[in-house]
């Protein structure tokens, strides 16, 4: 069990390093940081002055060491647009990205594991093919289209919602209601194959034998056994929804959270505010992994005997 | 006797199964339809295109359809806010669609496909390099290493190309280094290392080809993943650049004006979702096809 969750612990740190050796590099070394500070007609001379003053000429491995050693204290350098500690910008935007994250990843949840559930068990049922449908959904329409057409209807023509912006609950549904969208229908396809997979186990057909309720044959025996495969997906599921998908969805709703501000810090070159932001979101993904295969110990003995 | 009454049920069950097999081919034509009718305006839009699709008369402006009260028949499916056809700008961004598509699948898979084939079948060292490569590549935020790599390089289809592909080799490794892993303990792949085949050409000329069908369904997944893709992208503005012509640069030009025009958002998500659509019930098809344990479980 130690092992296990030490070799999780691990993995995460190198994630997170691996993250950090990316988007440094690529911010550092291919983005040139001296073009960016300096005016077009700079002399020669002014370039490479620049270039010690910042410590450019050392050697990639000491420069990365110093921005390393900066880094674990959380310390990115000032935002080029934002005048103020990269990483202070980053962590304001934190708040609002994981209202609507969590949001949306409830709203999927509390839809897609009732409507899997109730799937598998009359497979090719009406309400089989609306979760076949939802899959499907997820798969093919792009979910910020999607956003756009809710728009359209629910704040253009009906005027019953905001289009966009941050406020009461009313500015969360919307967004939120699009960013569910794709994750519920894959949810709602696995909760189902995994619990046919469960119904058509022996145990299920001694439970039935032995004269228990159907009611608690499929939610006490065999959507325990299933709750391994639905966590799995779900940590999976709002890991993306985390490191990506929220991105363009709050850009399409104008949503001030740490997604949107990738872009704008990509659109102003503030190549700190990028540095500070991509790592605090690998940061935040690799929590939800880590608590993910941490909570497996919890379903599955088999895994807290190990050692 | 006994021999008839046996073969009679089976025999009108086969025809029950012929018939639903027709229709269900009958599905799986109207996607390949769809699919060859987008292929062929993307590789001949430019002599196809009713207009120009980036270039408009600024009098053209914001026209509806053509079946509208407003709409005027020289344009379809309307006009842009600088007065450019929207018809002519979705062909265009089919053709963008499908390079982009096409072009990260073949580098994607070329690389993805020869880790795979390597880490499978040489194992040891090189095989736990790769996997933990691919481990981490996994659990990092992809969208955002592809949106950094974009944004760093500077947007424009090229770079696009690229930072998808950094993206889009793993699944192709981890798909195929399992097929390798099957398949090398076979019978064959004993023979031909003892009539001394090499190593390498076990790998890609006997154990490859046992591959192909699962690496086609699974590229023509990838393509449709792909092509969602680059359209967000674009949206975001970090993908194909304005004046080019890219469904996902059209919405993202068309939602200032979703107050006012309908049809500038509709129509690219259309396609999008259309063609995705498409792409992923031929994938369906060809796995039915290639596994017939899956053909009978499957249902349309």
């Amino acid at each position: 069990m130690h092992r296990y969750i030490i070799g999780r612990l691990l993995f995460a740190i190198v994630v997170v390093l691996a993250a950090s050796v990316l988007v440094w590099l690529l911010t550092h070394w291919v983005g040139d940081p001296v073009k960016l500070l300096l005016p077009l007609d700079a002399s020669r001379d002014q370039v490479e002055q620049l270039r010690s003053s910042l410590g450019l000429d050392q050697p990639l491995w000491v420069q990365f060491k110093a921005f390393a050693a900066k880094a674990v204290r959380g310390d990115f350098g000032d935002s080029l647009w934002q005048r103020r500690p990269a990483m202070t910008v980053a962590m304001e935007r934190l708040p609002a990205t994981i209202k609507l994250v969590g949001a949306a990843f409830l709203v999927a949840v509390i839809l897609a594991i009732p409507l899997g559930v109730l799937a598998s068990i009359k497979p090719g049922s009406a309400l089989d093919r609306v979760t076949s449908i939802l899959a499907l959904q997820g798969v093919c329409i792009p979910d910020f289209w999607l956003g756009l057409l809710m728009m359209m209807l629910f704040s253009v023509k009906l005027g019953w919602l905001p289009t966009s912006g941050i406020g009461g609950f009313n500015y969360l549904i919307l967004p939120a209601l699009t960013l569910s969208l794709r994750p519920m229908g894959r949810m709602a396809q696995m909760v189902r194959s995994a619990m046919l997979d469960q119904l058509g186990e022996q145990y299920v057909t001694t439970a039935r034998a032995k004269g228990v309720s159907e009611l608690k044959v499929v939610l006490v025996h065999a959507l325990k056994n299933a709750a391994i495969s639905i966590v799995t997906i779900a940590g999976w599921e709002l890991g993306r929804m985390l490191a990506g998908y929220t991105v363009v969805v709050e850009w399409l709703f104008t949503w001030p959270g740490i997604g949107m501000l990738v872009i704008q810090a990509i659109d102003n070159w503030d190549f700190p505010l990028l540095q500070a932001s991509v790592i605090l979101i690998g940061v935040t993904v690799s929590m939800v992994n880590l608590f993910v295969d941490l909570s497996y110990s919890f379903f599955d003995p088999r895994i807290r005997g190990e050692d | 006797m006994a021999v008839g009454t046996l073969v009679r049920p089976s025999r009108a069950k086969s025809a029950l199964t012929g018939i639903r097999n027709f229709s269900a081919d009958r599905v799986t034509l109207i996607f390949i339809v769809i699919l060859a009718t987008i292929f062929l305006s993307a590789i001949f839009a430019t002599w196809i295109v009713p207009g120009d699709p980036f270039k408009g008369n600024l009098r053209d402006r914001l026209k509806p359809p053509a079946w509208s009260e407003k709409g005027d028949s020289k344009f379809m499916l309307g006009t842009d806010p600088q007065g450019r056809d929207i018809l002519s700008r979705l062909i265009m961004g089919a053709r963008v669609s499908l390079t982009v598509g096409f072009g990260v699948v073949a580098i994607a898979g070329l690389v993805g496909t020869i880790a795979g084939l390597v880490a499978g079948f040489f194992g040891g060292r090189v095989d736990q390099v790769i996997m933990r490569i691919l481990d981490v590549q996994f659990a990092l935020p992809g969208m955002l290493v592809a949106l950094t790599i974009a944004g760093v390089l500077g947007p424009n289809m090229k770079n696009l190309m690229i930072a998808l592909s950094v993206n889009g080799w793993m699944v192709f490794a981890r798909v195929i280094r399992g097929m390798v892993l099957s398949i090398k303990n076979r019978p064959f792949v004993e023979a031909a290392l003892a009539v001394g085949c090499s190593r390498w050409r076990i790998v890609f000329v006997h154990i490859f080809p046992h591959t192909l069908a699962s690496l086609s369904t699974l590229a023509v997944i990838e393509v449709a993943r792909i092509i969602l893709a680059e359209a967000s992208m674009s949206f975001l503005g970090l993908g194909i650049q304005p004046p080019g012509a890219s469904w996902g640069l059209m919405l993202g030009e068309g939602r200032m004006y979703i107050t006012t025009a309908w049809w500038l958002v509709t129509f690219p998500g259309l396609a999008i979702a259309i063609t995705i659509l498409s792409l992923n019930m031929l994938a369906l098809r060809m796995r039915s096809y290639s596994d017939p344990l899956q053909r009978r479980a499957m249902k349309f």
